[in-house]
């Protein structure tokens, strides 16, 4: 009888080209039988389902205490805002009552909670109008802004890491890390007037990185949005400085990441052996090391999709894009605390679930996450 | 070498070839692709930043700006703004700069005649008007307008200015469906005053007098369907992204004037101000309708390429640090004049922006207010010498601790604070700063329970009267528990007295009435230190002409004309 694990090896020694099986024999991991497998999946799918809503139990209920614990603390009074200056105080008193703050603050959660679970965020103070109706298009913004620069960033990344690795301290290599360096140390609230300043502003006047350009060109433009649907590529040009951005300090860090990766699988037996067995540094990249850092990629970016809204709302700030961090800041400025609530719980679900998406596909990718 | 060897190599040199063909045809097709977008980029101009037409202009505000829609609700000065082209009231302002501007002409109504000792005015609704759907605008309309805006569904901010209308609390405390003092017959509309004012003609230009159809809902109506009295109409409200109004096919140029010279006008929302300042100087923005960076303009106002599109101008609004006399030591009028010596002006102007972002000032009235004039009450870089002595007449115990309070969200509040916390550091004053968005800052510091010690506010003009700024804001029988305007809670009864008499007063000695008050008040009782008028400056884009900077609403869009 022929353990999995030497099953596994041979299978290297025969055929080189499977980089999955390469992959499953360096973790030590055998293919299972298909039954197991669903069960496995199962298990794991339910228990990062229930934890996902547990997480975003957590953060709606810290985002309500934290909303009126300031509320509390500053004296702020919606029904004040909404009322309006000339408002007499039994008239302030009379829009509490309608709008149900003058109720305690947990009483308004759980009422909250039980609209949530029948897919209600509730209706917005300031705008008057459901808070669905707000969020959803301001998630379709964010949505275009943050996956466009997950897409950016990964693209950058892996590009430049890969250089890093496969030249490692060559001239190029060190090039690549100050830039790398820098892109990190620089803010994205820096980094995004910037690049509208520099990009799609200076050719207006002429000028691109202060070399005369002749005439004025108006390629990029400074700000706004369109949607996709109106024009694809107004869209795309709305959106391209934004997406640079918002990955230029994620796609610093991931080229680090698989710089590093890379360079110490390089030196891995599996990769000697491929190597002995003639194969190039490209087929060693795509068929061994890929399969192995692609699931480490992967988590990594589940998570920092919660980071990326952060970047997104100044980025959004910036370029007047009408997204979730434009929707929920202008929220706070007017006290519309169902807007707030309704704006953070739907990003954190959008987290959460890039979260457990991660995992999920991170499972896939690698048995023995699915395995626990 | 064997033939098969050979066959072999031969075919691993075809596979490389077609391998190399195929890897140029990818990198030619993706060059292609490459090209094809940026030549598309650089010809195409994008449709939100772009001028659509000839007869388009766009603009921009920040996030926010847009208080309400409904005409019986809406106070922002951007609203009002936007309300010279979205409705007429029933009188208004010809659509100039300069003092002209201040002068009362008719709206929807020409002007009044005025009898019964000032408590009668009886206005004309001019002829020929209609709504957009085709019904006359009359009387009748105008009197329902009132009704409305007295309703309790609406809590409009209007109430408190016209409270001086006979039966108009009646309607706002609920036990009557229609104000009594006001009746109208054809186009006639007669109201009735309780008491002689002698602002009421100013106050009826304010656009909650705007005429709505009989009929609108009795509360709030936010789409702007009922902004249907200007020369244009609200097309489309996208609440806090964008709103576009086109030209009212009902409006009446013969009677309300040729207004309004671009057939639609495209408003972003949202826009932030640095950005705002970079398109419309890229041509991608024809003009913002908030403040301008100060930095910004500072470098804008000194290029050559913007003269004749960068305009400077006095607003009729005042920055001040007020002091609330129901917290010691500022319940002390030798405390509250210690403070206005203390305060170097000309530093807090500088942290404000410069002089292209503001005056200083040591009154209450604004330069732009009629009569007056620049009295020296208050060394302009202070006299910390008068300052202490003034502290130790006083009487009151140094060091003393205490707060200030200001918003966090608009530019230049926080710095003017800091440079105050600094000045008053000599006279042995500790000033603790707390900051935070008005909404926040707005709802602690018109609580009067909340007893905030000091504060740096701003106040804009609703009319060009001085009534405007001493009753809202120095009138110590005006003082209310919650959404007091009084932050000082000032309440002196010389001042008191001297406020009632100056209400029923007409024309210039009305206008040098007030400003007597103003010096004499700050003299006296100095509740405040007035800082600065603040100046505004518009940038407007090449493609735009006809540029006119109203004393009341600032930026004029209906004299506006493609180039």
């Amino acid at each position: 009888m022929v353990l999995a694990h030497d099953r596994e090896t041979r299978r290297i020694e025969i055929n080189e080209k499977d980089g999955e099986t390469a992959a499953r024999a360096f973790l030590g991991v055998g293919r299972r039988e298909g039954r197991d497998e669903v069960g496995d999946v199962t298990r794991y799918v339910t228990r990062r389902l229930l934890a996902a809503g547990a997480q975003l139990l957590i953060i709606t209920f810290v985002a309500y205490a934290l909303f009126f614990l300031i509320a509390d603390l500053t004296g702020a009074s919606p029904a004040q805002r909404v009322a309006g200056k000339g408002a007499t105080p039994a008239r302030v008193r009379e829009i509490a009552h309608i709008m149900g703050v003058d109720r305690p603050w947990y009483a308004q959660y759980v009422h909250f909670v039980d609209r949530l679970a029948r897919g209600d965020l509730g209706y917005s103070f300031q705008r008057r109008q459901p808070v669905s109706d707000i969020v959803f298009p301001a998630a379709g913004v964010t949505s275009s802004l943050v996956v466009g620069a997950a897409a950016v960033w990964l693209v950058i990344a892996i590009f430049v890491g890969l250089v890093g690795a496969l030249r490692p301290r060559s001239l190029i290599d060190r090039v690549l890390t100050i830039g790398v360096q820098t892109s990190i140390a620089a803010p994205v609230f820096w980094v995004a007037p910037m690049l509208s300043f520099l990009l799609a502003y200076q050719p207006t006047q002429g000028k691109l990185l202060g070399i005369s350009l002749g005439r004025r060109v108006d390629w990029l433009p400074i700000g706004g949005y369109v949607g996709p649907i109106a024009s694809p590529l107004q869209w795309a040009l709305h959106l391209i400085l934004p997406w640079f951005a918002l990955a230029i300090g994620f796609a610093a860090l991931y080229a680090r990441f698989v710089r590093a990766f890379v360079l110490e699988q390089f030196s891995e037996e599996y990769v000697k052996t491929a190597r002995a067995k003639g194969a190039s540094e490209w087929r060693i990249i795509r068929r061994h090391i890929g399969p192995l850092v692609a699931p480490a990629i992967v988590t990594l970016l589940g998570l920092d999709v919660g980071v990326a809204l952060g970047g997104a709302l100044f980025v959004e700030q910036v370029f007047g894009l009408p997204g979730l961090g434009y929707v929920g800041l202008s929220s706070i400025q007017n006290l519309d605390y169902p807007l707030t609530v309704g704006t953070i719980t739907f990003a954190a679900l959008v987290a959460v679930a890039a979260n457990a998406a991660a995992d999920l596909a991170q499972a896939m990718l690698d048995p023995r996450v699915r395995a626990g | 070498m064997s033939a098969d060897r050979v066959r072999k190599e031969g075919w691993t040199m075809v596979k490389h070839r077609q391998a190399y063909r195929s890897r140029r045809l990818l990198v030619v097709s993706a060059l292609l692709l490459v090209a094809t977008v940026v030549v598309g980029a650089a010809r195409s101009r994008p449709t939100t930043t772009q001028i659509v037409s000839a007869t388009s202009a766009h603009f921009a505000v920040p996030s926010g700006s847009i208080d309400h829609l409904d005409p019986g609700l809406w106070y922002f000065a951007s609203t009002w703004k936007l309300s010279l082209a979205t409705c007429t009231p029933l009188l208004t302002y010809r659509d100039v700069a300069g003092n002209a501007g201040k002068v009362v002409v008719g709206g929807i109504a020409a002007l009044p005649k005025v009898t019964n000792g000032g408590r009668t005015y009886t206005f004309q609704i001019k002829p020929g008007l209609k709504f957009p759907d085709g019904k006359p605008i009359n009387a009748a309309v105008e009197k329902a307008t009132f009704d409305r805006l007295f309703g309790k569904k609406l809590a409009s901010p209007a109430v408190g200015f016209f409270n001086v209308i006979t039966g108009s609390q009646a309607v706002a405390d609920g036990t009557a469906k229609s104000v009594s003092g006001i009746t109208a017959k054809g186009n006639t509309l007669t109201v009735h005053l309780t008491s002689p004012v002698g602002s009421f003609e100013k106050r009826m230009t304010v656009p909650w007098t705007c005429p709505v159809p009989t009929g609108s809902p009795a509360g709030a109506t936010e789409n702007g369907s009922l902004l249907v009295s200007g020369p244009y109409v609200v097309s489309k409200y996208v609440p806090d992204r964008s709103l576009v109004l086109t030209r009212n096919p009902a409006y009446n140029a013969k009677q309300l004037g040729d207004r309004g010279h671009f057939d639609t006008l495209n408003i972003d929302i949202g826009v932030d101000a640095s950005q705002a300042e970079l398109q419309i100087k890229a041509g991608q923005l024809d003009g913002y309708l908030d403040r301008l960076p100060a930095a910004s303009v500072n470098q804008d106002l000194t290029d050559p390429a913007l003269k004749g599109r960068i305009f400077l101008n006095p607003t009729p609004s005042v920055s001040y640090l007020w002091m609330n006399n129901d917290v010691a030591p500022f319940n002390n009028a030798k405390v509250r004049q210690a403070v206005n010596y203390a305060v170097n002006r000309n530093a807090i102007l500088r942290v404000w922006g410069g002089r292209s972002q503001g005056q200083i000032t040591d009154q209450i009235l604004p330069p732009t207010m009629g009569g007056f004039h620049d009295v020296q009450i208050y060394p302009a870089n202070g006299d910390l010498t008068k300052a202490k002595a003034l502290i130790k007449a006083s009487g009151i115990k140094l060091p003393v601790s205490t707060t200030l309070r200001t918003r966090s969200d608009a530019p230049g509040f926080l710095q003017m604070a800091q440079a105050v916390q600094s000045e008053l550091k000599a006279i042995g004053f500790n000033v603790s700063i707390k900051s935070a968005p008005d909404s926040v800052n707005g709802g602690v510091i018109s609580t009067r329970a909340s007893k905030v010690p000091m504060g740096i506010n701003n106040w804009t003009q609703d009319y060009p009267d001085g009534d405007d700024f001493f009753l809202p804001l120095l009138d110590g029988e005006k003082i209310t528990p919650t959404n007091n305007n009084n932050y000082a809670s000032f309440n002196n009864p010389s001042v008191v007295r001297q406020i009632n008499k100056n209400i029923a007063l007409l024309g210039s000695a009305r206008d040098q009435a007030w400003v007597s008050l103003d010096v004499s008040t700050m003299r006296n009782f100095a509740p405040w230190a007035p800082l600065n008028n603040p100046t505004w400056v518009d940038l407007i884009s090449s493609h735009v002409s006809g540029y006119v900077y109203t004393p009341v609403y600032g930026l004029d869009l209906t004299t506006l004309r493609p180039k």
